[in-house]
């Protein structure tokens, strides 16, 4: 029956193999996708990035300004449009998301089998040069099989299915692509093109079109570029072309073709290439050239697998691959094969094929395997010095897809030799069903994540919050409360913006238990509904820090400070978020008293908010007094502030201190200093003195004794002859002299370490004399009271550093042999001793000790200042403040006020307790013994712990603190290893003991929830060295402070007090990068402020005397800002020019494609 | 240029230089010497002085591979998978140098 069906293939010849090929692919692709869609779901999971709804998909992909997180960003661009379009398109075809993106896959699928399998044949006949009438059947299912691994391996689960990638578009049309390339361009044969070049240049562009939502990743389309233009070089020199030649030209129209079909969405991604590039390279590249290399190793890379996706994301299948010897062995065949194809290359018809595809692999093959052998050191160059070489930073994915086309396009050529090599053996049969069994198991272990493993091929992530266990997946379903939502926000969130309660981070979470649902992923909300989302990240620190403010304040419990923000802000909405489970991830640990059922409460009691809507997943508020103005205002007020305005701490004092005031023009830059005289609202934050710790190690860097460091010292007094000395201060000439006299003692301590007496005694005597000098000249510098503060600290830091390792060194080798040195050191110890003295007496800084907080206030100008605290600490009490302006100190028992300052610098003093959380006069318990001591519920925030020795015992102990009670079995039976980790905040032995016999230590809780806290005494050795009880005394535990945990600022208000303009604005939205903005008719000029982020292309200007007149734009803190000089015409247009620009180079690059194409056209036909 | 391409193709005509004999000798070497570098550098070197194929011998050292990784020596068999990249690597090399040499020469 088999053998007739063969026959009946045979016979019909290619027609009804295509038929079956087809059928078997729409078979495999259903197979594959069928359990992801089942039971109308679909897959989401935190990148994956779904069109949820048409209306915000073509809005987010079209316009160049994303709005729908609060306060917008610019976008990646149009080449994601096709992808949106496509999902648009079949979203209204079939109003249902799931068979939208099962389509999609299926899709995906069925094209990478087809046209990897068109590929195949194409080079079993051109490049093979196998004869397909003969033995045709297994030549066809060798491409079939092939063609199914293209399309279905380890790879594409990990980089284009589990977690969606757009790169798939490119994947399933590549080898379509590259089929019309070599039938436009066939290498070896010259001038030959195909009989029907039109028909593949259609094709060739049109994939090539299509192929654009994948190149969004930039490094795909510089490598398909590359590996265009090596193709057509190769032509080229292989063709034997004149440079001067019609098919030069040819080549060259080519060429720009194809630069064109991307041109239309590359040009705009160019323009926000720079914001991409520098939020994408906040982390450096070199920091995944190690994390990505763990097990991308050749051994592994060569199977496709150990790439970062797979180690970051197992599967309880993942040891098959990773433990398992013989289960990823038969995946060696692969590689087998592709060295067999090159062993045999003599028997190829069309080598120059094979060329082209060995220089693809070897090189993707190269950046894939990353940090492991060969050549480490070149690619850590590239990394290092190629220019955006860094792109390449998950480099299997990155260079994989490209390395596994190559792959399985050389393997298969491989298994095409075999089984011509075999099928003139005389026991063909054997060797043949031996091979196609090998092929078939390799297969079946390179495609097990879509059918062997299919029983796990679902992203799950399990978790625990308050002891419950919930889980995360990606096979999911949006609830229909999302939708109904949908319907109520789009009516009500025009003109302002929605603050979610809780904090999403760049991911979000939900778990819907009554659905039997999950996500964890892109924020569902602002990918679902058409409004303004203040929730997740944007990845730009400005506007981070801003969007932070309000959930400090709430977390802090200032709900009247957390409305004012949201007044300011003209944030008319709050939704509470029921469906939230807290999740390391997705949520934020400070701010874990954002409970959003106990805000709920809170709003409920406030008259200003109005509940509107709710259902069992939200709650939706709404402010009242909320100006709908898109952000746009007319402040009357400029601010001028000494903040850097980069954290939400910042942002709070701000707030805080404007008040009542609805907007601002904030000048913190110097770039407003031409609108200088119009400021009439100071902030002044003071800064700690002393609050920032530097470790003394950092001081005493290594002396270089390379022949390069040689080299330079020799040179530097040399050069130093021939140079003008420069003239320098007493202030530069003691910090010059600070640094050189830590030179001679790095210099002194090298010398010593490596017992070169001569040169330890020269040493000796430079540093002295450098010691010396700077103590004459400190005692000489008189200068203001900062300044001279500055400089104490300044030589203190490095003192304190050469002390503490001439102590040491001299603690190690209390034996020096040398007297004479040994006399010198003890001499030096004892003078850097009492300079130290000296300066510890007159350095004023935070004393952390006995709780005295240290400030350096900077009054800009004279007048009436009002002055507060704002504390992020709960556990800290404030007792008093003294501003000390040196003749005329104030001393305040209250810590806020209105004082009178003059311009100049204050020293702040700030007396401070803090909260107790446990007392214990003393501690004893046995050798052998254990203790433990309940701590209590500790609430998030960094805490100290001290006790002193008070017995003799040599016991030598380990303190424990941990989250919940420990069994005492642990400790008796070495138990402790088992015990979860993240169940320790610390485990001390005894490196924390101060002079052996004071404990101390500093520790920070980061927990969702309460818990109570236990500290456990327990004795390190089974066996010990006496039995005398062992003791503590003053065991305490206490709050402590950090640095952002006090905020003083005073402000002085020189304003008319009203908001002037502020609610006579009317803004029209067009679409989020076009506004109109009406002045109100008496407005006489001013600034115009715009919350949305800020950007140079946001441009305000209006019609003056049929002129267009641009106004002045600068940055208003992380905002937008115009000076308005012109008031003639009282419209104002606010666009982001961009958009014009995209457009008008898409109609152009439209045009040109078109022009060119008749023109290559042509140019063919002449040849 | 077809002389360049004999020199790095040539047949072995001597039983004993058939290429599976290789894997054989570089086994008996590592285990008398052990894994040592110099003894797989004098081994690549041997290869291409007996002009053994660059394609053969990355054959030879990724069937070297395979039976290290077998014995679950895989860190070793990794060292031999850089082998048989280095020698694919001048395969290429040697391919791309005869479709410029062939070039240059036409003209």
């Amino acid at each position: 029956m088999i053998s007739l069906f063969f026959k009946k293939i045979k016979s019909t010849k290619l027609k009804m193999s295509n038929v079956l090929v087809i059928i078997l692919s729409l078979i495999v692709a259903f197979v594959a996708v069928y359990k992801w869609f089942e039971g109308g779901t679909i897959l989401y999971y935190w990148d994956t990035n779904l069109p949820l709804d048409i209306k915000n998909s073509i809005q987010d992909f079209f316009f160049y300004w994303h709005s729908n997180v609060f306060p917008g960003g610019s976008g990646n661009g149009w080449s994601w449009l096709p992808y949106s379009l496509s999902v648009a398109a079949l979203l209204k075809l079939f109003g249902n998301l799931s068979l939208t993106q099962a389509l999609l896959y299926f899709s995906f699928i069925f094209l990478s089998i087809v046209n990897f399998y068109l590929l195949l044949n194409y080079l079993l006949i051109t490049v093979v040069g196998l004869d397909i009438e003969k033995n045709a059947i297994f030549y066809k299912i060798i491409s079939f099989l092939f063609a199914i691994f293209y399309a279905l391996n380890l790879y594409t689960f990990y980089y284009s299915y589990f977690m969606f990638n757009p790169q798939i578009y490119i994947y399933s049309l590549l080898p379509l692509n590259i089929l019309a390339l070599f039938k436009l361009y066939p290498l070896g044969k010259k001038g030959g093109l195909s009989n029907t070049p039109n028909k593949w240049l259609f094709l060739f562009l049109t994939t090539l079109i299509f192929m654009s939502p994948g190149f969004t990743t930039y490094v795909f389309l510089g490598q398909y570029l590359l590996l265009l233009f090596f193709y057509l070089s190769l032509y080229w020199f292989v063709g034997k072309y004149k440079l001067l030649s019609h098919k030069t030209l040819q080549i060259f129209l080519f060429l720009v073709l194809i630069l064109l079909t991307q041109w239309w969405w590359f040009f705009p991604s160019l323009l926000g290439f720079k914001e991409l590039y520098l939020s994408q390279s906040a982390l450096g590249t070199s920091v995944y050239f190690d994390i990505s290399s763990i097990r991308s190793n050749l051994l592994n890379s060569v199977r496709l697998f150990g790439s970062p996706m797979m180690n970051n994301n197992p599967f309880s299948w993942d040891s098959f691959y990773n433990s398992n010897l013989l289960f990823p062995f038969t995946l060696f065949l692969f590689p087998f094969l592709i060295i067999f194809t090159f062993a045999r290359i003599k028997e190829i018809k069309n080598k120059i094929y094979l060329v082209y595809f060995l220089t693809i692999f070897l090189f993707s093959l190269f950046i894939v395997k990353l940090g492991n052998p060969p050549f480490v050191w070149l690619t850590r160059f590239a990394y290092d010095s190629v220019p955006f070489f860094g792109a390449f930073r998950d480099a299997w994915h990155k260079a994989g897809l490209f390395y596994t086309f190559s792959y399985f396009i050389l393997s298969s050529i491989g298994f095409y030799l075999v089984v011509k090599v075999l099928l003139e053996e005389k026991r063909k049969k054997l060797f043949l069903g031996v091979s196609f069994f090998a092929l078939i198991i390799a297969g079946i272990a390179v495609t097990a994540p879509f059918f062997l493993f299919s029983y796990d091929n679902i992203k799950k992530i399990d978790f625990l919050y308050d002891g419950k266990k919930y889980t995360f997946s990606a096979k999911t379903k949006i609830p229909p409360e999302y939708y109904q939502l949908k319907s109520v926000l789009e009516k009500s969130c025009n003109g302002t913006s929605v603050l979610v309660i809780p904090k999403g981070s760049m991911i979000s979470s939900a778990v819907w238990g009554e659905y039997g649902n999950s996500y964890v992923g892109q924020d569902i909300l602002n990918h679902l509904i058409v409004c303004n989302f203040l929730n997740t990240l944007l990845l730009q620190n400005g506007p981070d820090s801003s969007n932070f403010t309000p959930y400090i304040m709430l977390e802090n419990g200032d709900f009247a400070g957390f409305k004012n923000f949201l007044l300011q802000n003209q944030i008319g909405l709050v939704l509470i978020r029921k469906d939230n489970v807290p999740y390391y991830y997705t949520n934020y640990l400070n701010f874990s008293r954002i409970n959003p059922s106990l805000t709920a409460r809170t709003i409920n009691k406030d008259s200003d908010f109005k509940e509107v809507y709710e259902n069992d997943f939200f709650k939706l508020y709404k402010l009242n007094n909320i100006e709908k103005n898109y952000g746009f205002a007319l402040p009357s007020t400029m601010l001028f502030t000494n903040q850097a305005l980069s954290s939400g701490i910042d942002y709070a004092v701000l707030s805080k201190q404007m008040g009542v005031k609805k907007s601002s023009v904030i000048m913190n830059k110097d770039n407003l200093m031409k609108y200088q005289s119009l400021v009439n609202f100071y902030v002044s934050k003071a800064n700690c003195v002393g609050c920032v710790k530097i470790t003394p190690s950092d001081f005493l860097a290594e002396v270089d004794n390379s022949l390069k460091g040689k080299l330079k010292k020799l040179l530097k007094p040399l050069i130093a002859r021939f140079k003008k000395a420069p003239v320098l201060s007493l202030d530069e000439k003691i910090s010059y002299d600070i640094v050189g006299a830590n030179n001679d003692f790095a210099s002194l301590m090298t010398a010593l370490k490596v017992k070169d007496s001569s040169n330890a005694r020269k040493y000796i005597i430079d540093y002295i004399s450098s010691f010396e000098k700077i103590r004459n000249l400190i005692r000489k510098y008189n200068n203001d009271f900062f300044s001279k503060n500055n400089k104490y600290l300044e030589e203190r830091n490095f003192l304190l550093a050469q002390n503490n390792s001439l102590s040491s060194y001299l603690k190690a080798n209390i034996n020096f042999r040398d007297s004479q040195i040994r006399g010198q050191l003890y001499f030096l110890l004892s003078s850097q001793n009492e300079e130290l003295g000296f300066l510890n007496k007159n350095i004023w800084e935070t004393d952390f000790k006995n709780k005295v907080y240290k400030m350096r206030l900077d009054i800009p100008a004279d007048g009436l200042y009002s002055c507060g605290v704002y504390s992020t600490n709960n556990g800290l009490n404030i007792a008093g403040i003294s501003i000390d302006n040196l003749s005329q100190p104030i001393k305040i028992a209250t810590f806020s006020g209105i004082y009178k300052f003059s311009k100049g610098s204050y020293p702040v003093s700030l007396d401070y307790s803090v909260s107790q959380v446990i007392n214990i006069p003393n501690i004893q318990y046995k050798p052998g013994g254990f203790k433990e001591i309940a701590l209590g519920v500790l609430r998030n925030g960094t805490y100290h712990i001290r006790f002193e020795k008070n017995s003799t015992s040599k016991t030598k102990v380990a303190i424990v603190i941990s989250k919940g009670k420990l069994k005492l079995d642990v400790f008796k039976n070495d138990e402790l290893l088992g015990v979860p980790n993240d169940r320790f905040v610390f485990v001390s032995t005894s490196d924390d003991f101060r002079d052996e016999n004071i404990f101390e230590r500093t520790f920070g809780i980061n927990a969702f929830v309460d818990e109570n806290y236990y500290l456990y005494f327990f004795p390190l050795e089974s066996k010990f060295s006496d039995n005398t009880k062992i003791e503590y005394k003053n065991f305490s535990l206490e709050y402590t402070i950090s640095n952002d945990d006090i905020q003083f600022s005073c402000s002085l208000n020189k304003s008319s007090g009203t908001d002037g303009f502020a609610d006579k604005i009317r803004v029209e939205k067009i679409n989020p990068t076009f506004y109109k903005v009406r002045l109100p008719q008496d407005y006489k000029g001013g600034f115009l402020t715009f919350n949305q982020t800020y950007g140079a292309d946001w441009q305000a200007y209006t019609q003056a005397k049929g002129k267009k007149h641009v106004f002045d734009h600068f940055s208003n803190a992380y905002a937008n800002g115009w000076y308005i000089d012109n008031v003639e015409n009282k419209e104002i247009i606010v666009e982001f020019t961009r958009q014009k620009l995209i457009f008008k180079n898409a109609i152009a690059t439209f045009f040109g494609f078109i022009v060119l194409i008749f023109l290559y056209i042509k140019i063919r036909k002449k040849i | 240029m077809k002389s360049l391409y004999d020199i790095f193709s040539k047949e072995q005509r001597n039983i004993l230089l058939w290429w599976p004999f290789f894997i054989l000798y570089y086994l008996i070497l590592r285990v008398i010497f052990g894994l040592e570098y110099f003894v797989i550098y004098s081994f690549v070197l041997t290869l291409i002085f007996l002009r053994i194929s660059f394609e053969i011998s990355a054959l030879i050292f990724f069937i070297i591979g395979l039976i290290a990784y077998l014995l679950n020596l895989t860190v070793e068999a990794n060292h031999y998978m850089s082998f048989v990249y280095g020698f694919m690597g001048l395969s290429l090399i040697k391919y791309l140098y005869i479709i410029v040499s062939d070039r240059l020469n036409s003209q």
